[in-house]
């Protein structure tokens, strides 16, 4: 009788917390993962400096970049996330219904979601961006290493993410007994899915992969050698690139779709084909397909990379192809997670 | 509650603050640059040769030195090429390194090259004592030398003596060739000086010959108004063309340029009725040979070969003493090469074009506060391809004329074997001005950023307070 007791213990839910400490421990991880993210983001930086330092005004050029692709998504993710703490019984609301927490209108309507969205975007990069110019400022003549632009990064982008995390979050979890919520009249899944969500974000990472394009490439104008820009160099990472779009997109929508759903904010287009068995639900593995699929793409893609790319058509290819994995990652993962809840 | 919002307020302010002065920390271990970005280029060769076949494809640059010396707020870098004897275009160098194309290197191009900062600074190539293992034992008939270091400063050396080398394919073959290039700065002053020299000289099995290229280049700014200065001079003496025998002289020096030939003992301005005469005249006696010449002097585009670019320089001396510049190219020579010359290549019609005598060199510096300036981030190349697809397409897989050096076996020691190094710098570098940012620019920036940076951190610590409070009173 004792191991079914302590299968069940190990199984459990961890008891709910209030949803302040709750959003403080959740900022701190997202603080350490953008964090660690930021550092990769100096060295790929840095590697492409000359004499891997960059100029006080390419350190806040960076810091901005970086803090606008960031703050953005995690709005967008930490509503979503804020809600799912609550539906999930991870975070428990403290004040009473219609407390000044309580949005009074649906922040997961299209217009309002991305409005958010481009909001915690300039506002992030803002932020970010004044504390870099006053490092500027400071570097005087002086150019940034690694250390100083990773210590800048972490310094402004992870902190302004972490906030915008906190804010998200509080705002998603009250969201989810806001009258204006709950009152929203369903739209069909596929919709929600493929239009309302996944095409924004696939835009969104057009924009940002092609950023980071320049930002890998820009210094590659050897003819030859391994910093010659040819469409075999700035194609090789494409399944790189599948993985960890499909992995973070795919995950991260499925979670959007959950909650969605458990609010009653979509309905099924085709309930016969899409309603499926609670017993069998749309498994973690359809992410493998994807990114099979996406990396199939890409070779397609490759093909018409010229021999020689301007880094411009670099950009607009990786960013296409970007577009690409995180719309059909973000789309899928979304109705997954819609018809399993 | 105001009083604990403006202390932590002021405590992120001292974060970021300290943040700054890390990194402020971190850069006082750089020494001090010169004021803005300074940079000098020299280039200087006694011929190259590049074949039509019939699409475009490099051949090779005979003693030549190239290179570059730049400094800026980001460090210092000298990077150069010494041919030894001829620097090969990547379609032929590849080619020669791999000549039964089995994808693993038999020889190694017959060039040098250095980069500072890095591990490359001083580096030799003895030729051909160094092509191949094979050639390990044979005495060294040239040399180039490239040594870049800290300053920064670039000195780069090659030489080439012996009998008749066909130094780049079957069109040219020269006795002896000598370039030298330095740049650096030296006592307030950037200097950048090259010179290449070559004797004997033989243009499709004698249809031209030449006695000797010898031309000169020189650029040097201190920043100061009236300092600059830059000359360039090319001199081609007894060219022998189908019998029309004369020689050249083309000179810039400040801007003021001069081209003259010389012929039966008279000088002439080369744009005078006579001058134009006797290069009409060799032209005549050329066509049988498919061959043409044509005065170069001052080329309307930096003549940088087909498979590479650089910008085109400035040229000229301005007044601010900021930059100076100048090239001068010698005479440009195009000839339809015979079949039998140009098999066992398949390629028909073959041409060549030789342009013998070219000297640039530029000194340039760009004042102020460059921190505006996306320095460390090119822009890149983002509209220009370095190569359309189709020519490069073509030349990967065009065999292309095959340098000599390979096609012939260097002659047994018919020159004593060079061994002595190349000649150490006897001055140091020295820097022109100190770097800091404009005091303006500093309390523009400053400020600006801090105006955005109060209301929105307090805006963020009002937010995130509300949000942990979670309703609660804040």
């Amino acid at each position: 009788m004792a191991a079914p007791t302590a299968v069940i213990e190990r199984g459990a839910a961890p008891p709910a917390r209030p949803l302040g400490e709750h959003l403080g421990g959740a900022a701190f991880v997202v603080a350490i993962i953008t964090g660690v993210t930021l550092v990769v983001i100096a060295a790929l930086a840095a590697s492409r400096a000359d004499g891997h330092a960059v100029s006080p005004a390419a350190v806040i050029g960076i810091v901005v970049g970086v803090a606008m692709a960031l703050g953005g998504l995690r709005w967008a993710d930490a509503l979503y996330s804020g809600a799912d703490d609550v539906q999930e019984g991870r975070a428990l609301l403290t004040c009473a219904p219609g407390c000044t927490g309580e949005p009074t209108s649906d922040p997961w309507k299209p217009r309002p979601l991305w409005r958010g969205v481009v909001i915690a975007t300039v506002a992030t990069g803002l932020w970010a961006g004044a504390a870099a110019g006053l490092v500027a400022v400071v570097l005087d003549q002086g150019r940034a290493p690694f250390l100083v632009l990773a210590a800048t990064l972490v310094g402004t982008t992870a902190i302004a993410t972490a906030v915008v995390d906190v804010v998200g979050r509080h705002r998603g979890a009250h969201g989810t007994r806001a009258p204006a919520v709950l009152d929203a009249s369903p739209t069909p899944l596929r919709r929600r899915a493929w239009r309302e969500i996944a095409l924004p974000l696939g835009a969104s990472q057009f924009a940002v992969n092609a950023a980071a394009a320049w930002l890998l490439f820009h210094d590659y104008h050897a003819a030859v050698g391994p910093h010659a820009l040819t469409g075999a160099v700035v194609t090789a990472d494409f399944p790189v690139v599948a993985i960890i779009v499909a992995v973070y997109f795919g995950m991260t929508a499925t979670r959007w779709g959950r909650v969605d759903a458990r609010l009653g904010r979509i309905e099924l287009d085709d309930p016969g084909a899409q309603a499926i068995d609670r017993r069998a639900p749309v498994g973690a593995q359809g992410l493998v397909y994807l990114v099979v699929a996406t990396v199939l793409a890409g070779n397609v893609v490759a093909w018409f990379v010229p021999g020689r790319p301007s880094l411009m058509v670099v950009a607009l290819v990786r960013g296409l192809f970007a577009a690409l994995a995180t719309t059909v990652a973000a789309g899928a993962g979304f109705v997954r997670g819609a018809v399993n809840a | 509650m105001k009083t604990r919002r403006i202390i932590v307020l002021a405590g992120l302010l001292l974060v970021t603050a300290g943040m700054s002065w890390s990194a402020r920390a971190d850069d006082t271990t750089s020494p001090a640059r010169p004021d803005g970005v300074i940079s000098a280029n020299v280039e200087s060769y006694a011929a190259r040769v590049e074949y039509d076949i019939p699409l475009p494809a490099g051949s090779g640059t005979i003693g030549q030195v190239v290179g570059e010396v730049r400094a800026s707020a980001a460090g210092e870098n000298a990077k150069g090429l010494a041919a030894s004897p001829t620097a090969l275009d990547a379609v032929v160098g590849g080619k020669f390194s791999d000549p039964q194309g089995t994808g693993h290197a038999q020889n190694r191009y017959p060039q040098t090259e250095c980069f500072y900062p890095g591990s490359l600074v001083d580096t030799s190539f003895a030729f051909p004592t160094d092509e191949r293992k094979e050639t390990a034992t044979t005495p060294p008939i040239g040399y180039a030398t490239a040594q870049c270091g800290a300053g920064p400063a670039l000195d780069l050396r090659s030489h080439l003596g012996g009998d008749k080398t066909a130094a780049a394919g079957p069109a040219v073959t020269a006795a002896s060739t000598t370039s030298e290039a330095i740049a650096r700065p030296v006592k307030g002053v950037l200097e950048a000086t090259t010179s290449s020299t070559a004797t004997d000289l033989s243009i499709l099995n004698g249809a031209i010959t030449i006695g000797t290229v010898d031309v000169r280049g020189h650029s040097q700014i201190t920043g100061k108004p009236g300092e600059g200065a830059s000359t360039a001079t090319v001199a081609l003496t007894d060219i022998n063309a189908g019998g029309v025998v004369f020689s050249l002289a083309s000179t810039s020096d400040n801007g003021a340029d001069s081209v003259q030939l010389t012929a039966a003992g008279q000088t002439l301005p080369f744009d005078s009725a006579a001058g134009r005469t006797v290069v009409d005249a060799a032209n005549a006696a050329l066509k049988p040979t498919g061959c043409s010449v044509a005065v170069l002097a001052s080329p309307d585009r930096y003549p940088q070969g087909f498979l590479f670019s650089r910008p085109e320089p400035a040229i000229g001396v301005t007044d601010d003493g900021n930059s100076a510049g100048s090239y001068r190219g010698g005479l440009l020579i195009t000839c339809d090469i015979p079949k039998s010359i140009s098999e066992p290549s398949t390629f028909n019609p073959q041409r060549a074009q030789i342009l013998l005598g070219f000297a640039y060199t530029g000194a340039a510096r760009e004042p102020g506060d460059d921190n505006f300036s996306i320095g460390g981030f090119g822009t890149g190349d983002l509209i220009g391809a370095p190569m359309s697809p189709a020519v490069a397409n073509v030349l990967v897989t065009a065999p292309s004329a095959t340098p000599a050096a390979q096609l012939t076996p260097p002659p047994p020691a018919a020159v004593a074997p060079v061994t002595e190094p190349a000649a150490a710098h006897t001055t140091g570098p020295a820097l022109i001005y100190p770097r800091h940012l404009a005091a303006s620019t500093k309390w523009i920036l400053g400020l600006l950023s801090l105006v955005l940076w109060v209301p929105l951190t307090n805006a963020g610590i009002g937010r995130l307070r509300r949000a942990l409070s979670d309703g609660a009173e804040v």
